[in-house]
């Protein structure tokens, strides 16, 4: 039976302009009539132009003139007849394709009442929650969704948790799985087009600068000398591991390092009977906040706008490691480096975006063609859908319901990981912090039950061994040299030399972009400090609308801030020349063509250049005796 | 005997000059009514066109869809009025084409008409020059001058030149063309 959707314009709010109400039936019928209306005016031209021909031999014996004026509207007419048919068929598809949109919407509408009736038979409450599943605001539009002649009110309630319900249903639904597949690679796109996507240019073994499982809070030591046995074991490395950002960050403070670094963590595990080995990598989550724009050009592993590139690859297993994200290369890294070889059992273990990355690391297929994993553990991880684990490798799924982060992806309901923990906690500030988690986990009887999956990976007497910290700095993955000197007008270039622009110039520039940025997020000042993005998420937001905010956004940050940002360097760098090359005016573009050499790192043993494929590196002994493979010296280095 | 004076003046009572031009004034005469109904046919083609495309107008006025409601509605709409304007506007193009078409045909015709009573007019006078030619007495000199005096040459002149206007066959030539 045919489902119309049908608002009850009583319902409506006064004012509200967004009003659809269509019958794709009679749409459809209109796209013919117009397509016959066409063909009409096409047969009109053919008949008229044997006329316009005979008016034009009447026009030659015609002295007047009148015969000439009428051949000419004749001519100009058949030319417009042809104009109205193009015109009228353009119109007839048009239509045909917003016939076909209303009943993919109408599809959608389908899903949704299959899901209202099936929570209707759990509970009227759950039911309701499913109105914010058409992506409104709650509270600001009501529905009428009507199957025949049974008519079923679909109300939209301003409540947090019944719009995360509602849009949790939406993720679930086919519709609402593609529409996030497509945004997310259409985000993904978009931040490779600004430089937002980075990969992996130096990294070093920090493991005798940072502990890892000191608590930040307390400072005390919770290293176990025994494998992980629980959920709550993973959420405890996972708040450990990830709270070691700080410390990174201070340590790589000072002068004597560029850029920002993130880290990951590698233990491994001995038995001590059969000299067997197991490796745990622990991968934190984001680094930064989501406000400080900037901070993406600064080369972390871990920032905000890497979440969209470790999402997007989430469904692309064939992606080379060479063309992946800085975090994936830097675990691949570190894996060469301590020379883990194939055959090792690997689990791979994440918070936030570190369960993203653990995820698309266990599906990729280079990766795997060179490591062992045997499990994935994801701690508020949006791997449900396209995330899903790979056939042969256990995934261990430790969530918050009111999480919100790991709903930012589709969901396969038909998925199950090999083992599931939920938690069900809001009132602990940030439903997704990890602090939370921690509390909560150790409080949980099933996140504290001895877990199969983990079992099964340590299958014998395994110890704690040492554990090894990697830092790891990130750059453009096609910076070019007028990005560049974009970035020392905003006083974040490094390596390179220096450009004379006054210190006023450069803040103001920043001012105003950062201003700007605030002013258009629109958020109160209390929100706009360190800890105030992750407060927002208690006020009422709909994710569906973070993703078309966000598609807006950053169509807006090309208008208002780099177009903006161009002119001023366009004024800025009037009359200065660095050497013989004169910048004005520089050819600013967020598209660039070529690739330049990644900008030479600190002189520093410890310090290593990122090479993809160190293999084809030649040549084989450095003038210095050295060998380039164990130094990270790779294509396009400068040493 | 008869006298070459004699001859031409029973040549100019027997009407030979206007038996010559009167040819040729009935075939222009013909031709501009034969242009005046083919411009005719084409000004009413055009009309029953001007007719389709109000029918065509009609219809695209059906197709506004009262019932539905949205952005994309809207902009059907604006479509579907562009769409009737510029029917509209070609509607008006049309018909002033199809009357431009009628004027065109009776601008010719009339041509036509003018050189037809032109070519009886000349056919006449000559009639009458030769008629004249019986109150000349004397030698074939004197036959000669009075001629050149009455103006006969001249006129005869004036015979085929209208005779020769290009129009008859442009316009014989053109209705032959489309098969009229």
């Amino acid at each position: 039976m045919p489902i119309a959707v049908t608002p009850d314009f009583s319902l409506v709010p006064a004012g509200a302009t967004q009003i659809v109400s269509v019958d794709t039936a009679e749409l459809t019928a209109v796209s013919q009539q117009l397509s016959a209306l066409a063909d009409r005016y096409e047969s009109l031209g053919r008949r008229l132009a044997p006329v316009a021909l005979q008016v034009g031999v009447l026009a030659a014996l015609d002295a007047s003139g009148q015969g000439a004026l009428a051949f000419t509207s004749l001519t100009v007419g058949a030319a417009t007849l042809v104009t109205l048919a193009a015109a009228a068929q353009r119109l007839a598809t048009a239509v045909r394709q917003s016939a076909a949109n209303y009943e993919a919407a109408e599809a959608f509408a389908s899903d949704v009442l299959q899901g209202y009736e099936a929570a209707l038979d759990q509970s009227p409450a759950a039911a309701q929650s499913l109105g914010s599943a058409f992506g409104y605001r709650g509270g600001s539009l009501r529905l009428v969704v009507q199957r025949g002649t049974t008519v079923v009110k679909v109300i939209s309630e301003n409540k947090v948790p019944l719009a995360l319900k509602g849009f949790d249903v939406f993720r679930q639904t086919g519709v609402g799985r593609a529409s996030i597949s497509v945004a997310t690679d259409q985000l993904h796109d978009t931040a490779k087009s600004f430089g937002l996507v980075r990969r992996l240019r130096v990294f070093e073994d920090i493991s005798h600068e940072i502990d890892p499982w000191v608590d930040p809070e307390t400072g005390e030591n919770l290293r176990l000398d025994r494998p992980p046995k629980t959920a709550a074991d993973l959420v405890q490395m996972n708040y450990l591991v990830s709270g070691a950002h700080q410390a990174v960050d201070d340590h790589y403070g000072g002068e004597h390092y560029v850029n920002e670094w993130d880290h990951i963590v590698l233990q491994r595990h001995y038995d001590e009977q059969t000299g067997q080995e197991r490796v745990i990598i622990t991968l934190p989550g984001t680094d930064g906040e989501l406000a400080d724009l900037l901070a993406n050009y600064e080369g972390g592993t871990a920032s905000w706008t890497e979440n969209i590139a470790n999402a997007a690859l989430l469904d692309d297993p064939d992606v080379p490691l060479a063309q992946s994200s800085a975090a994936m290369q830097l675990v691949d890294q570190m894996l060469r480096e301590e020379g883990i070889d194939a055959g090792t059992p690997i689990m791979l273990n994440g918070y936030s975006q570190g369960g993203v990355v653990a995820m698309s690391l266990a599906k990729n297929k280079e990766f795997r063609s060179r490591y062992n994993v045997q499990v994935v553990a994801t701690q508020g991880s949006p791997v449900s859908d396209m995330g899903a684990a790979p056939p042969g490798v256990a995934h261990i799924r430790m969530d918050n319901k009111m999480d919100y982060v790991p709903k930012t992806q589709g969901a396969n309901p038909h998925y199950q990981p090999t083992e599931d923990y939920s938690l069900n906690y809001w009132n602990e500030g940030d439903p997704h912090g990890s602090p939370g988690y921690l509390h909560n986990a150790q409080n949980s009887e099933s996140f504290n039950r001895e877990s199969e999956a983990l079992a099964k990976f340590f299958n014998g007497d395994f110890r704690a061994g040492e554990t090894t910290v990697y830092a790891g700095s990130s750059q453009d993955s096609d910076l070019t040299e007028a990005e560049l000197n974009q970035q020392r007008l905003l006083g974040i270039a490094h390596g390179t030399s220096e450009l004379s622009v006054t210190v006023k110039d450069t803040v103001d520039l920043a001012e105003d972009s950062v201003n700007t940025v605030w002013k258009k997020t629109d958020l109160p000042d209390a929100n706009r400090g360190p800890s105030g993005s992750m407060d927002d998420i208690t006020q009422p937001v709909n994710p569906t609308e973070v993703y078309q905010n966000l598609d807006e956004g950053v169509d807006w940050l090309n208008d208002e801030v780099i177009v903006v940002a161009d002119e001023k360097l366009n004024s800025a760098l009037q009359n200065i020349k660095i050497g013989d090359i004169e910048l004005h005016p520089p050819d600013l573009t967020w598209n660039p063509g070529g690739k330049e050499p990644p900008p030479v790192p600190t002189l520093d043993d410890n310090i290593k250049t990122y090479s993809p494929n160190p293999i084809e590196v030649s040549p084989a002994v450095l003038p210095d005796g050295r060998n380039p493979a164990l130094h990270g010296v790779g294509a396009g280095s400068s040493f | 005997m008869a006298s070459t004076v004699d001859i031409m003046a029973a040549v100019g009572r027997g009407g030979l000059g206007s038996g010559a031009a009167a040819s040729a004034s009935a075939s222009a005469s013909g031709l501009a009514a034969r242009v005046r109904e083919w411009a005719r046919a084409l000004g009413a083609h055009i009309d029953t066109e001007v007719q389709e495309l109000e029918s065509i107008a009609a219809e695209s006025r059906a197709y506004s869809l009262e019932s539905w409601r949205s952005q994309a509605a809207v902009a059907f709409r604006d479509a579907l009025v562009q769409e009737q304007v510029a029917n509209a506007t070609f509607q008006g193009e049309l018909e002033t084409a199809a009357t431009y078409t009628r004027h065109a045909g009776e601008s010719i015709a009339a041509s036509l008409d003018a050189l037809a009573a032109t070519l009886g007019g000349v056919g006449a006078l000559i009639d009458n020059a030769l008629l004249g030619m019986s109150q000349v007495e004397g030698v074939l000199d004197d036959v000669i001058v009075h001629a050149d005096r009455s103006g006969l040459i001249l006129l005869q002149n004036e015979l085929q030149s209208h005779l020769a206007d290009p129009l008859l066959n442009q316009v014989a030539g053109a209705l032959s063309q489309v098969g009229r």
